[in-house]
């Protein structure tokens, strides 16, 4: 089985709960249990801050959660103006700072997480979590 | 559900306590940084954040407690969190926040 949803969403602060409303809604309806459906949520949001901060792009980014039978694919694209992932570096717990802990906590929650960018094309990010 | 503050200052203790009620996120974390950034105009005392009813907080939501936390920390003073969700102990243990900052029940 495969289904999926495709939101399009403006790249503006107050519509992303509308973007975690939706990632809990699908994360519940696959079946994950309420502390993971916290973990989706957190990074369906962050992957969103994420579109609306970094792209540059005023418009609209993509959101698609894919139910893949024992698995939810969710995809956000934006199609701003990317960024140099050599550039990015892990936070410093020694020295927390205030931004880039986005990306972070996206890849601790996620049991996969691809990141598909290069200067000037847009954003792509990828992640996956696996109904136990 | 969006962000709502309750903020007073406890004479017997001489610290500005801040409830959160609701969601820090990209949308509502200007309230909270504004907010902060008044009380701490008024008195620079310590602070403790009172989580039992924060909801939600997202990357944006702690870097302006980090940022927040690296002002009060220039005049010696201390960030307290009580209460804090387990969902929302496990963001802070994972980015290493629970070693910055004095979490209690």
């Amino acid at each position: 089985m495969r289904e999926s949803i495709n939101m399009s969403l403006p790249s503006k602060p107050e519509y992303v709960s509308i973007a975690r409303l939706a990632a809990s809604f699908v994360a519940n309806q696959m079946g994950f249990d309420i502390e993971i459906i916290e973990d989706i949520k957190l990074a369906v949001g962050e992957a969103c801050n994420n579109a609306i901060l970094h792209s540059g792009s005023d418009e609209t980014y993509k959101l698609e959660f894919i139910n893949k039978t024992d698995k939810l694919i969710i995809e956000v694209v934006d199609f701003g103006k990317g960024f140099s992932l050599e550039n990015y570096k892990k936070p410093n717990k020694e020295d927390l700072q205030e931004n880039g802990l986005g990306l972070f906590i996206i890849k601790s929650l996620m049991d996969t997480v691809e990141i598909e960018t290069s200067e000037g094309c847009g954003t792509k990010i990828i992640m996956s979590k696996i109904v136990e | 559900m969006s962000l709502r503050l309750n903020t007073n200052y406890n004479e017997l203790a001489k610290s500005w306590e801040v409830e959160l009620i609701g969601e820090v996120d990209i949308n509502s974390k200007s309230i909270l940084k504004d907010a902060l950034i008044q009380l701490n105009d008024k008195k620079q005392s310590d602070f403790v954040f009172m989580c039992e009813n924060l909801e939600y907080i997202d990357s944006t939501g702690l870097g302006v407690l980090i940022s927040f936390y690296k002002n009060v920390k220039i005049h010696n003073n201390t960030v307290y969190f009580e209460k804090l969700k387990p969902s929302i102990l496990k963001i802070f243990t994972l980015t290493g926040l629970d070693r910055i900052f004095s979490i209690r029940n």
